[in-house]
């Protein structure tokens, strides 16, 4: 187990280095330097006198030569130290803890809604013995990954907040405000888990130990729930993972269709305005969280399936 | 679409056939064609939406002869009519010529980013693949980490460098989809590399620029085209939100995304400037799909 684990959590600190790394090189190298790009055409539009310019560099380390930039920046982010916004002068890591509660609100409720809604599809198309509905149940879910995240979201809000006023449209106050925006986020998620749930499904009740199960009397739902199910969770967990890894980034579009506070606006905001260290900044939080999660599931299989800690391959 | 067809079924991989069949004729194959299409009529609509989309896309004039940017504002926030087939929006411009002319500047992004996304995921995962060893090892850890980030962030960054536009969003998009071509493009080329004509070729003396030219890169284009056509989906989906987020075209443009941002603004009042615009991309998407699921192999099956 602990090998296992070791080499797991190596892997996940090499891949957040590299991450830091092609930030790095994506908004540190390609244009220039962001000072220049602010003075140039930024938001006033007012072009700065170049000793202005020189001081700016000066003040964020711009002037250094990249590979000392590299260094410092990573040696500082080590530290915890992500730099401060361009815009607002504020340091990177409190501006994107200060807008985080409301997006782990709306995080946890896109997070439910996938696994209610994707767990639900799969064991249901997989449990009915109806061929038209299983039919139409396996087809939902290539239909809810055709959708544009932010057409439903709008769509949402005209017919259950417009059309019936159940619901409000905007804003972060209270529960109420809270279900359009998880649904939103939650849908297309629990479509991916619906698919791969319900393959390991269909495959896992064709295996020889649900015919053993079947001929011992045991009843069609406890084969489902009990036999089939754990054997299938495998899959269906490494996607629960990469969709909690991708919550943040998919909290951009939904906290701007529902006019939310959050990291998703900040996100917005700092594209907008060019801030480089703050985008840096929830881009790697972004990776770090998707990187945690993996971790977290990695740690879970062994539980599910304990060949895998001891290196044995897997059947499934 | 008929061609796309004919091309999957010239990529499948041969089979070892005991007895060679006679080679279809010609009329033996448009039967064919007629039956495996005949059953599935969610194909042939797919099929027609495509070729709406691209007709739109690269004539718009014949779908929508007027202009896409100036409006009666008389008529402005008019529903749906025969005359307006989509409505107007808040100028009076007719929303379904902005959906078709919108068609060109969405497609151009989609296109750009699956090019993109193709040449440099392809050419990656072909080098890694056909040299192996520690390129191999080099160039899939970078495809690790760019998985390892959140596509529409790893597009935000992107555009947060290179600034506004719709290449620049669609170039985004397309680099933030690399890796899925590399991987699938390494796999291919590794099976190939090990296969007996190349082991064939390289016994006789080719050179090794013209093995992977000539016998692995026709080999190993299948599974990479199948996975082009459905990123060309995703692709659509990615430009459309990034422009929905204002990064894409400035406003008169009819970006198909930032008409839906431009609707939201009289969610309220007028449904169909948000509804219609993303009936289209929907419908789009979903037909992409359903092409991209037919060429994966459906063709080869339904023998």
């Amino acid at each position: 187990m602990l090998p296992y684990l070791l080499r797991r959590l190596g892997t996940a600190i090499a891949v957040l280095w590299a991450a830091y790394t092609v930030t790095f090189v994506v908004l540190y190298l390609l244009p220039g330097d962001p000072v220049t790009t602010m003075a140039s055409g930024g938001l006033d539009g007012e072009p700065l006198s170049q000793a202005a310019i020189d001081e700016l560099k000066a003040r964020y380390g711009f002037d250094q030569p990249l590979i000392v930039q590299y260094g410092t920046r990573l040696w500082a982010a080590l530290h915890g130290d992500l730099g401060a916004s361009i815009q607002t002068g504020r340091d990177v890591r409190s501006a994107i803890a200060e807008a985080l509660p409301p997006t782990i609100q709306i995080a946890v409720g896109g997070l439910l809604v996938a696994v209610v809604l994707g767990a639900g599809l799969a064991l249901a198309a997989t449990f009915t013995r109806l061929r038209w509905l299983r039919q139409v149940l396996m087809a939902l879910p290539s239909l809810a990954v055709s959708l544009p995240v932010f057409w439903v979201g709008l769509m949402l809000v005209q017919i259950f907040s417009f059309g019936l006023h159940l619901l409000p449209s905007v804003g972060a106050n209270g529960f109420q405000a809270l279900i359009l925006p998880s649904i939103t986020l939650g849908l297309p998620m629990g479509a991916l888990i619906a698919q791969v749930l319900a393959k390991s499904l269909s495959t896992a009740l064709d295996e020889p130990y649900v015919q053993t199960a079947r001929a011992k009397g045991v009843g069609r739902s406890a084969i489902h729930l009990r036999h089939a199910l754990q054997n299938a969770a495998i899959p269906a967990l490494t996607v629960l993972g990469y969709v909690a890894g991708n919550l943040l980034a998919g909290t951009v579009v939904v906290e701007t269709v529902f006019t939310r506070p959050g990291l998703g606006r900040l996100t917005v905001q700092a594209v907008g305005v060019q801030d480089i260290p703050l985008v840096q900044g929830i881009v790697l939080f972004a990776s770090l969280v998707f990187v945690g999660v993996n971790l977290v599931v990695d740690l879970v299989y062994p539980v599910l399936d304990p060949r895998i800690a001891r290196g044995v391959p897997a059947a499934a | 679409m008929t061609e796309l067809l004919i091309l999957a079924d010239a990529t499948e991989p041969a089979r070892p056939a005991v007895v060679l069949p006679e080679p279809p004729t010609r009329r033996e194959r448009v039967v064919r064609l007629l039956r495996f299409l005949g059953r599935r009529p969610g194909l042939v609509v797919a099929g027609v939406v495509v070729f709406l989309v691209l007709l739109a896309a690269f004539a718009p004039g014949v779908l929508a002869p007027g202009d896409p940017n100036t409006g009666v504002v008389a008529d402005k926030l008019q529903p749906p009519s025969p005359g307006h087939l989509f409505g107007t929006d808040y100028l009076g411009r007719d929303l379904y010529t902005r959906v078709v002319h919108g068609a060109s500047l969405s497609l151009q992004a989609t296109l750009i980013a699956v090019a993109v996304a193709l040449v440099a995921g392809g050419l990656i995962g072909l080098l890694a693949g056909f040299v192996g060893r520690w390129v191999d090892e080099a160039l899939m850890r970078v495809v690790d980490v760019l998985l390892s980030i959140p596509a529409i962030l790893l597009s935000l960054a992107l555009i947060t460098a290179l600034g506004y536009g719709t290449v620049k969003v669609a170039i985004a998009v397309g680099i933030a989809s690399v890796a899925s071509f590399a991987r699938v493009m390494r796999a291919e080329t590794m099976r190939i590399r090990q296969s007996t004509y190349v082991e064939a070729a390289r016994s006789v003396g080719t050179r090794w620029y013209v093995t992977l030219w000539r016998h692995v890169l026709p080999n190993a284009a299948g599974p990479v085209i199948v996975l082009a056509v459905l990123e060309f989906g995703l692709a659509i989906l990615a430009v459309s939100s990034l422009s929905f987020l204002g990064y894409g075209a400035p406003p008169p443009s009819p970006e198909w995304g930032s008409l839906i941002a431009e609707g939201r603004n009289y969610l309220a009042t007028s449904w169909w400037l948000c509804a219609l615009p993303g009936l289209t991309i929907a419908a789009t998407v979903l037909s992409v799909n359903r092409i991209s699921r037919a060429l994966d192999g459906e063709w080869g099956r339904a023998r």
